[in-house]
């Protein structure tokens, strides 16, 4: 199987293996998985457990709730939602561009304008037919 | 940056040029349908069919007039190891001109179509071209990774072409399916992309292809595993049993322009990239998944018309009947991975599937043009009862659907029999003549659905409502289908000229 360039063929002297790079990620996984599981049991041991009517009944700022848990949501949330990632991908696409700006030169200001340019009629689009509109 | 020649970059963005112009073109639609909707909504639909023209020119230009007609075969952006990511040969340009002459049925029937013709109607006509944009990279993209662009950008236009109609339930429901389980099945062919990327060590089918020429170790492990599941995750896009159940809700949820894409361009795009991922960079391996998928052939066949005999809304039930058009198809594909290394067995299983598909697109297209034009109390109608008594409100639409559904069961004189004639045929010289024998049964029993069509049109008697008015666009599709369904069932030639082309695989 081709190597990849720039990386590190395993030493078979060492007894090293070819997965040996990932080494931080297995602990990484095991540590993220065990973190919240180990605080949240260690909770679960420590605390009291003495539920009655009122402490299980839905909070509402205190008072008898008078109104369903489940409310419409409105879809504006999605769509300003949707357009934050659009813009926000754009962004990061933007930054690497900006870092290398000089290297990059004519040619990259040119193709990144047109990258902008294709947003920017998106944005028209979203903006004239009242995405943005909160009311 | 060592190595990136902008000089070069530009000349190969030359290549891409009814890419670009249909890109650019959907920008403006989109920008027109935000500033200008009045004015863009008397125009869009006219302006549209212009552009694809121009765009269908800018393609067939590219198959250079060199001496003895030869392809301008060429590859562009080339990745570290010199294998192309977008190629222009003749298999390219065949199929992009089917995915230009399914749109621009598309455009013309939603032109003067109650529900495409409001206030975003632009906006309908940005979402046909986008998609065309990129189904183009699906029939020109050689590297995985393009592919899926292409795959993802014709896809997400067809999400939205299927849920046009907001208000309406069917549409919602039909558009939730198309795009979940399109979503699903773009992830499972990531992960297959992404075995065989592990698999072989590159993204470019060629240098799939080079990795696996040497090596005779067999679809083993990871190599299978991903092959198989690319072609899950492809066939789910053509509509192949058992990945078909999204299709009748999504056709018949779609308004029936939109329809009638799906099942011309969109599926056409799908074979597109199968046929270019499987040959090209799997194209040694044909004996480890023809059996594959020689049983999603003869599945879609056969659950595909069986399901469509039930059916009473038409819409589903030419989707059904889509389902099982795919499966023949497949047997195209199947014979060139059977293929074995004849180039004439080869050649013969390409062009069959190049040709068929540009018979269906007539076929269907024009089936759906005249589902466009049935109303009932002046609703666009879609149910089977919707065509009766149609002979006399209009003669000529209904020969013409006479014409259409003969040729969607292969009946000789039509354009549909010479398709069905090289596609089997295709399939008994790779030795598969029960899959043949089985789908000849299964052209028969589709006989008898599209057969109750012609009943419930020239037989039965209708409502007695008067003479339909027939927009001019429309009338136009529909002709158009019809005449050419009728002139390549009997002059076959220069179809099956421009066919050959779709032989022109660069570097396969």
């Amino acid at each position: 199987m081709p190597i990849p360039a720039g990386s590190h063929e395993p030493d078979p002297d060492t007894g090293e293996h070819e997965m040996a790079a990932y080494f931080p990620v297995l602990l990484f996984l095991l540590v993220g998985l065990s973190f919240p599981i180990i605080t949240l049991f260690i909770a679960w041991l420590v605390r009291p457990n003495r539920p009655n009517d009122v402490k299980s009944s839905v909070y509402e700022c205190g008072i008898e709730p008078e109104t369903p848990a489940w409310t419409r949501v409105s879809v504006r949330f999605y769509i300003i939602a949707v357009l934050f990632v659009i813009f926000d991908v754009e962004t990061i696409f933007l930054f690497p561009w900006a870092v290398k700006y000089g290297v990059l030169g004519l040619f990259g200001f040119i193709e990144m304008s047109i990258f902008l340019l294709i947003l920017v009629v998106g944005y028209i689009y979203a903006w004239r037919k009242g995405a943005l509109q909160w009311a | 940056m060592a190595g990136f020649d902008p000089a070069v970059f530009i000349e190969n963005l030359a290549w891409m040029k009814p890419e670009l112009l249909l890109a650019g073109f959907g920008l403006l639609l989109l920008l027109a349908s935000a500033t200008v909707p009045v004015a863009i909504r008397q125009v869009g639909g006219w302006l549209t069919l212009a552009v694809l023209a121009v765009a269908a020119f800018l393609v067939t230009a590219q198959l250079s007039a060199g001496s003895g007609g030869t392809v301008a075969s060429t590859g562009a952006f080339p990745d570290i190891a010199g294998n192309p990511a977008f190629v222009v040969d003749g298999f390219a340009v065949v199929f992009k001109l089917i995915f230009l002459l399914g749109a621009a049925f598309t455009v013309l029937m939603s032109m003067k179509y109650p529900d495409t013709d409001g206030e975003d109607s632009a906006e309908f006509l940005a979402l046909v071209v986008f998609s065309v944009f990129g189904m183009m990279f699906l029939a020109s993209g050689t590297g995985l990774i393009t592919i899926y662009i292409g795959l993802e950008t014709m896809a997400l236009a067809g999400y939205l072409l299927v849920g046009f109609r907001v208000q309406e339930k069917r549409a919602n429901e039909g558009a939730v399916k198309y795009f979940v389980l399109g979503a699903l099945a773009s992830g499972i062919l990531l992960y297959g992309i992404s075995l065989v990327y592990g698999a072989t060590g590159s993204i470019n089918l060629y240098g799939i292809a080079a990795s696996l020429a040497g090596d005779d170790s067999g679809a083993a492990g990871f190599l299978g595993l991903g092959v198989v599941l690319m072609l899950v995750g492809i066939g789910f896009k053509v509509a192949a049993v058992p990945f078909h159940m999204w299709a009748p809700d999504a056709y018949e949820g779609a308004t029936t322009p939109a329809t009638s894409f799906l099942a011309t361009a969109a599926k056409a795009g799908a074979f597109a990239m199968l046929l270019r991922v499987f040959v090209t960079a799997f194209g040694d391996r044909g004996a480890d998944w023809a059996p594959l998928m020689i049983l999603l052939a003869a599945a879609s066949m056969t659950v595909g018309n069986i399901a469509a005999l039930r059916q009473d809304n038409v819409k589903r039930m030419l989707a059904f009947s889509s389902v099982g058009h795919a499966g023949y198809v497949l047997m195209g594909l199947i014979a060139v991975g059977l293929s074995g290394g004849d180039a004439a067995i080869r050649a013969r299983g390409l062009l069959s599937v190049a040709l068929y598909l540009f018979i269906y697109t007539f076929a269907t297209a024009g089936a759906f043009a005249l589902v466009a034009l049935l109303r009932k109390n002046g609703q666009p109608g879609e149910m089977l009862d919707d065509f009766n008594g149609l002979v006399k409100r209009h003669p000529v639409a209904s020969v013409c659907m006479l014409l259409f559904l003969l040729s969607l069961a292969g009946i000789p004189c039509t354009a549909g029999f010479i398709g069905k004639w090289w596609l089997f045929g295709a399939a008994i010289k790779v030795n598969l003549v029960w899959l043949a024998v089985v789908a000849v049964l299964n052209s028969v029993v589709s006989l008898y659905y599209y057969a109750r069509v012609m009943v419930a049109i020239f037989i039965r008697d209708g409502d007695g409502e008067s003479k339909i008015q027939v927009p001019l666009p429309l009338s136009a599709a529909i002709g158009a289908a019809g005449l050419f369904t009728l002139v390549i069932g009997v002059y076959p030639q220069p179809f099956i000229r421009l066919a050959r082309y779709a032989v022109l695989m660069m570097g396969a």
